[in-house]
């Protein structure tokens, strides 16, 4: 039978206890909400990177109109440079014919249709894109083959013949730079999914639940530092298959045992240290445990 | 409640189940929340910490081991959760008070039947150690000196830490000394010592044992 004390010790602390259920059920509410954003976070950070990694991995072309708009533009310069350059081929010829006697004409015409040739190259090799030797020899090929032909015809034709070399050029050139900026961008987008990752793991690390492993873990060893004698913890754990030793300082623990740092021993990892009991004095006694939510890199 | 029921509404806690949690929290409301208030002092921090400490237990269910022993288990959880909320409202004075640091264990034979042979025959068993010996004298003493009854309250707050947190775990939850010891992390010679002393301070107060 209980003594009057334990009866009444029993009755006095029942009675004199709040009802704090409701605040429990919002705490646990209110923590499975922060639980599902931060899977969710994840969740959708992994797919942005998968998106990337396929991006990048895919053959198919992207049309991208910001590189479209560029190169018209490019392509609008030359062909003006082109056109300049043979409306003044074009002048001088014609200026040349007047002056010269009839009988000059028609050693002028080869003449100006060969400065033709010429002026188209200078044009070309004014223009950055024009890099393969082998299309100016097809272009030379052409004009010389048409140079018999009357030099304003050459004339007519050239920037014509100029502007389809170019496009041909440029087609091609805008194919190597398509891909390379397709890849360069799938690059981009899956590091930039990477750094959103990391942000968001960041964000979320010490509120995640996803827990890769627990480790209990004591002190091993007693080493002499500046500020006195101090314990290290020695820490073996393993994380995504790699293993991880390390001994880790009794500040450390302490700042572990406040919140959630990263352990920068063969690697980097997120982890939550949860103190189990134990006092300053008590660390041989009572292991903390940690918790290895992610491993960094 | 059992360590056998306990252990099974843990399980079903680990699997979501929040009956579980509330059949916990029915059994050891008050408990919880009157050793926290024992540490805290305050109402509003003891409701906080105890809402907190139940809802950590049903987070980390799925890492309760069964067949520790649930109640040094629980008090151990609530011990550690006190002295973090302590530290970081800068109240670690407090901390030092209710829970001594292990000064020497000179009096750890004292043993559990002992003890409750001394206090319940009004008596002393056999002790080997001069100083529990006039501490025991001291009991007596004390427990001549009866004052009349006073209040609950008014008799708690006669006595110093760590001695309400001794009392509670011994009346409310029925723990052994050991038990006691491991939980508070104090030697269980001080745990011994302690509950004499608040018992004779009790009796005074008109509480029989």
């Amino acid at each position: 039978m209980p003594s009057d004390f334990e009866r009444e010790y029993k009755e006095y602390i029942e009675s004199t206890t709040p009802d704090f259920w409701d605040k429990i059920e919002a705490g646990i509410a209110e923590e499975t909400t922060a639980e599902v954003k931060t899977v969710t976070a994840v969740e959708t950070s992994a797919e942005v990177e998968s998106d990337a990694q396929s991006y990048v991995n895919q053959d198919k072309k992207v049309i991208k109109w910001g590189v479209v708009a560029k190169r018209i533009g490019q392509f609008a310069a030359v062909a003006a440079i082109a056109f300049i350059s043979f409306g003044l081929v074009s002048m001088l010829a014609k200026g040349g014919m007047k002056s010269a006697s009839p009988a000059m004409s028609d050693s002028a015409a080869p003449a100006a249709a060969a400065e033709a040739p010429a002026a188209d190259t200078a044009a070309y090799d004014s223009e950055p894109m024009a890099e393969a030797a082998y299309e100016a020899e097809e272009v030379d090929a052409v004009m010389e083959a048409e140079a018999p032909a009357a030099a304003e015809e050459t004339a007519d034709e050239a920037p014509a013949l100029n502007a389809e070399v170019n496009s041909v050029q440029f087609a091609d050139s805008d194919n190597k730079k398509n891909l390379m900026g397709e890849t360069y961008s799938g690059a981009a987008k899956a590091a930039d999914s990477e750094s959103a990752a990391e942000a968001a793991l960041d964000e979320n690390v010490y509120n995640s639940v996803t827990l890769v492993e627990m480790i209990e873990f004591s002190p091993t060893e007693r080493v002499n530092s500046a500020s006195g004698d101090q314990y290290k913890f020695g820490l073996t754990f393993t994380a995504d298959g790699v293993e991880v030793n390390c001994l880790i300082t009794e500040a450390e623990v302490k700042a572990f045992a406040e919140e959630g740092v990263s352990l920068t021993t063969d690697g980097v990892y997120n982890i939550y240290v949860e103190r189990r009991g134990g006092d300053e004095q008590g660390l041989t006694e009572y292991p903390y445990v940690l918790k290895v939510i992610d491993k960094v890199d | 409640m059992e360590d056998k029921e306990f252990d099974l509404c843990m399980n079903r806690m680990a699997d979501g189940d929040k009956d579980a949690l509330k059949a916990i929290y029915e059994n050891y409301r008050a408990y919880i929340y009157h050793f926290l208030l024992g540490i805290l002092k305050s109402k509003e921090d003891a409701e906080d910490v105890a809402s907190e400490f139940f809802i950590r237990l049903y987070k980390n269910a799925s890492k309760y081991k069964p067949g520790s022993g649930h109640k040094t288990y629980i008090t151990t959880i609530a011990r550690n959760m006190a002295i973090d909320f302590l530290r970081s409202k800068g109240r670690e004075s407090l901390i030092e008070d209710i829970f001594p640091q292990k000064s020497d264990d000179s009096d750890v034979y004292i043993t559990e039947d002992m003890i409750t042979a001394g206090t319940t025959a009004g008596g002393m068993g056999v002790m080997a150690d001069e100083g529990a010996a006039e501490d025991a004298a001291s009991a007596d003493v004390t427990a001549n000196e009866a004052i009349g009854k006073v209040t609950m309250e008014e008799a708690l707050s006669k006595l110093k830490p760590p001695e309400p947190q001794i009392i509670h775990m011994k009346f409310a939850l029925d723990m052994t000394f050991a038990e006691i010891a491991e939980a508070l992390k104090i030697p269980m010679g001080t745990v011994t010592w302690k509950y004499r002393e608040a018992i004779g301070k009790l009796r005074r107060c008109g509480y029989a044992f």
